[in-house]
């Protein structure tokens, strides 16, 4: 079915249409929202808890901008929104924190597949993961990420740099060990 | 090879630091945005697995669940808003019954001296003797309409005109001859051989007797009383067939508590069974059921025979933890002076794991497809009856929905979990019935009822096994079908 006669049928309430939807978002909303939660039934909640929203509310999509994005940006709230409520997530206010996003690095890195990233920047603090998430992967704009993490666009901004900063050490202490280990042949 | 030489000459030290050099040298770099872009390419279109049927049935679920529980208790709302009220209108109506005309006897006198002259006469009656006549057969109002007695609650203004002149009134009716009156009440009172005859079985006085005085018999008339089991509202005598066999349908809506039993049938341990016997909790049961009912007048006793529909829920509410990792901002390291001086302070990175417990709530259903057939004795009493019933129920199906614990940190759609039988057969239960009329043909009640179920809810191969009972209250309609408008 066509993306569009698909959120037709959602937004008319057809039966149909929507478990076309889930059927079809499903898995990828199910990665949004493991990558949050990171516990594999809190994650299965979040997920029901944001087709319930995503059916609800699909009546205000407008069709103005992509549909996925639209609904990711419901997944990442609702999952925001569980893990909040285990466990507060507190964000520290930074001023003027600045990176240059020019440091070099190498190129080996680029080699590294989904699971070892997202293992290396699940080291981050929760603040810095949660905004470097929503700002690196999901692509929002800062006023979208204070929207949903319920702080100011300058937190935002400089959670995300601390986060930059706090991947570059880990790359940069990774890589000193890694040429210590080349030298052993 | 050159390397190899290198090391020989060189002494391993020297060799280590050149060959770092090496590589360092031969190290490609790319800029960290160029890395934040791999990161997204990488990770925005990956995908999890999961179990989209049963997610389906989960989002479906939910959002029935909101509303369901509105609409069972705007239902219950409205049986009672109606009932209730209804109940007590009905109550008050019965209560202003018919006053036999032999409970005021004082004015003897007056009647006998005033309506035999005139035996349209509405005298000196005054408010607390005059009483509302009602007929017994369409004839008898003819006779009432020559000799009218008027209700106090219906025309005060003939007992206001009585009452002023304190003398004896016409009121609607026509002046007849004292020789006609008898032959004006023949014509008007003819009945047919059948009343007759059972005017005769019953007793009643025959009034085409030309000594017979109507206003001497009414002091002495009786009202008679009803011998069925219905309780009459009316009061009426049914004409009908003595032993009648009637035929009702009912619908019933009731709450109940289930009382659930969990055992584990081996001896190996098992962890699903230890939480689920912990903290899994049966909530409330629903019941709903339409049904037809025998039962004679003459023999309280009855049969019931219907198709119900129960719910049972039940909770499992229990904690579990995971560890997640975290990294926050700290002291890793501080340099003191031989003085004791702090001398450096170095903030960095400190990892460390957090054991987070997460409160899980989960619900599952059982629904029962059920035929019940019952059999009871009912004792009747004046304004109600209470029926005392046993019976049996077979389930047609078990069904089941919701999530249970089928591991310990694993929950499954109950359908997936295999663990439960799709009938449950034969249960019994015993009940005890308060009935009211409301209406000629219609009743309510309210029961008391327990049900035993002796079978298991679970499968053969499975150790746990699941055994409920269940008692409630119900409410409920019954409708005569087939008792007659005139009987």
């Amino acid at each position: 079915m066509n993306i569009d006669k698909l959120i037709k049928g959602c937004k008319s309430g057809d039966r149909k249409s929507q478990d076309e939807l889930v059927h079809r978002f499903a898995p990828t909303l199910m990665a949004v929202c493991m990558r949050y939660c990171k516990d594999e039934n809190l994650a299965k909640d979040a997920l029901q808890e944001s087709f319930i929203n995503i059916f609800k509310y699909i009546k205000n999509y407008s069709g103005k901008g992509s549909f996925e994005g639209w609904i990711r940006k419901i997944a990442v709230n609702c999952s925001y929104g569980f893990i909040n409520k285990i466990r507060p997530v507190y964000f520290q206010e930074d001023i003027d924190y600045v990176v240059d996003l020019n440091t070099e690095i190498p190129d080996i890195y680029s080699e590294l597949r989904e699971k070892e990233l997202l293992e290396m920047i699940q080291k981050l603090p929760r603040s810095q993961y949660l905004v470097f998430n929503m700002k690196v992967i999901e692509g929002f704009s800062h006023d979208e990420i204070a929207d949903i993490l319920k702080i100011g666009v300058s937190t935002s901004r400089s959670n995300l740099a601390r986060a930059r900063t706090s991947i570059i050490k880990m790359i940069e202490s990774n890589d000193i060990a890694e040429r210590m280990r080349i030298g052993n042949y | 090879m050159i390397k190899k030489n290198m090391r020989e000459r060189s002494g391993y030290m020297g060799a280590e630091i050149f060959c770092i050099f090496c590589s360092i040298k031969k190290i490609k770099h790319m800029k960290y945005l160029e890395f934040e872009n791999h990161i997204k390419n990488e990770v925005y279109n990956s995908t999890a697995f999961v179990d989209t049927n049963a997610l389906i049935a989960g989002i479906h679920s939910e959002k029935n669940n909101a509303g369901r529980k509105k609409w069972l208790f705007l239902f219950i709302m409205v049986i009672l808003a109606f009932s209730i009220p209804f109940g007590i209108y009905n109550y008050n109506n019965k209560s202003s019954k018919i006053i036999p005309f032999n409970k005021k006897s004082e004015d003897k006198e007056i009647q006998n001296k005033e309506l035999n002259s005139s035996p349209s006469v509405v005298s000196n009656l005054t408010k607390k003797e005059a009483i509302e006549e009602k007929p017994i057969t369409k004839t008898k109002k003819k006779a009432l309409n020559v000799n009218t007695i008027i209700s106090n609650k219906r025309e005060k203004n003939n007992f206001i005109n009585t009452k002023k002149e304190n003398k004896p009134t016409l009121v609607n009716t026509t002046q007849i001859s004292k020789n006609k009156d008898i032959k004006a009440k023949k014509e008007n009172l003819e009945y047919t051989s059948k009343d007759l005859k059972t005017r005769k079985l019953l007793n009643i006085p025959d009034i085409n007797n030309n000594n017979y005085s109507l206003i001497e018999n009414f002091k002495t008339r009786k009202i008679l009383k009803t011998k069925s089991l219905w309780g009459d509202p009316t009061g009426c005598y049914s004409f009908g067939p003595k032993f009648r066999l009637n035929w009702l349908i009912g619908v019933e809506a009731g709450i109940l508590k289930p009382f659930k039993s969990l055992s584990y049938r081996s001896v190996e341990p098992n962890e699903v069974f230890d939480i689920r016997n912990a903290y899994e909790k049966p909530l409330e049961g629903l019941q709903a059921a339409i049904f037809t009912k025998l039962i004679r007048d003459d023999i309280p006793l009855y049969a019931k025979l219907g198709v119900s529909y129960t719910r049972i829920t039940d909770r499992l509410k229990h904690k579990y933890s995971y560890i997640e990792h975290d990294t926050i901002q700290g002291i890793i390291s501080v340099t003191k002076s031989e003085n004791g001086d702090t001398l450096t302070v170095i903030m960095g990175d400190i990892i460390r794991d957090i054991n987070i417990e997460r409160n899980l709530s989960q619900h599952y259903y059982f629904h029962l497809i059920d035929i019940p057939f019952t059999l009871g004795y009912r004792f009747p009493f004046k304004n109600f009856s209470l029926e005392a019933e046993l019976g049996a129920i077979f389930n047609i199906r078990t069904g089941k929905t919701g999530k249970i614990l089928s591991a310990p940190k694993t929950i499954l759609p109950v359908t997936d979990a295999n663990m439960f039988k799709n009938s449950i057969g034969f249960s019994y239960f015993a009940g005890i019935n308060l009935i009211t009329s409301v209406s000629y043909k219609g009743e309510m009640f309210i029961s008391a009822r327990f049900r035993y179920i002796p079978g298991n809810f679970n499968i053969s191969g499975n150790p746990i096994k699941q055994n409920y009972s269940l008692a409630g209250f119900h409410i409920g309609y019954l409708y005569n079908l087939t008792k007659r408008g005139y009987d």
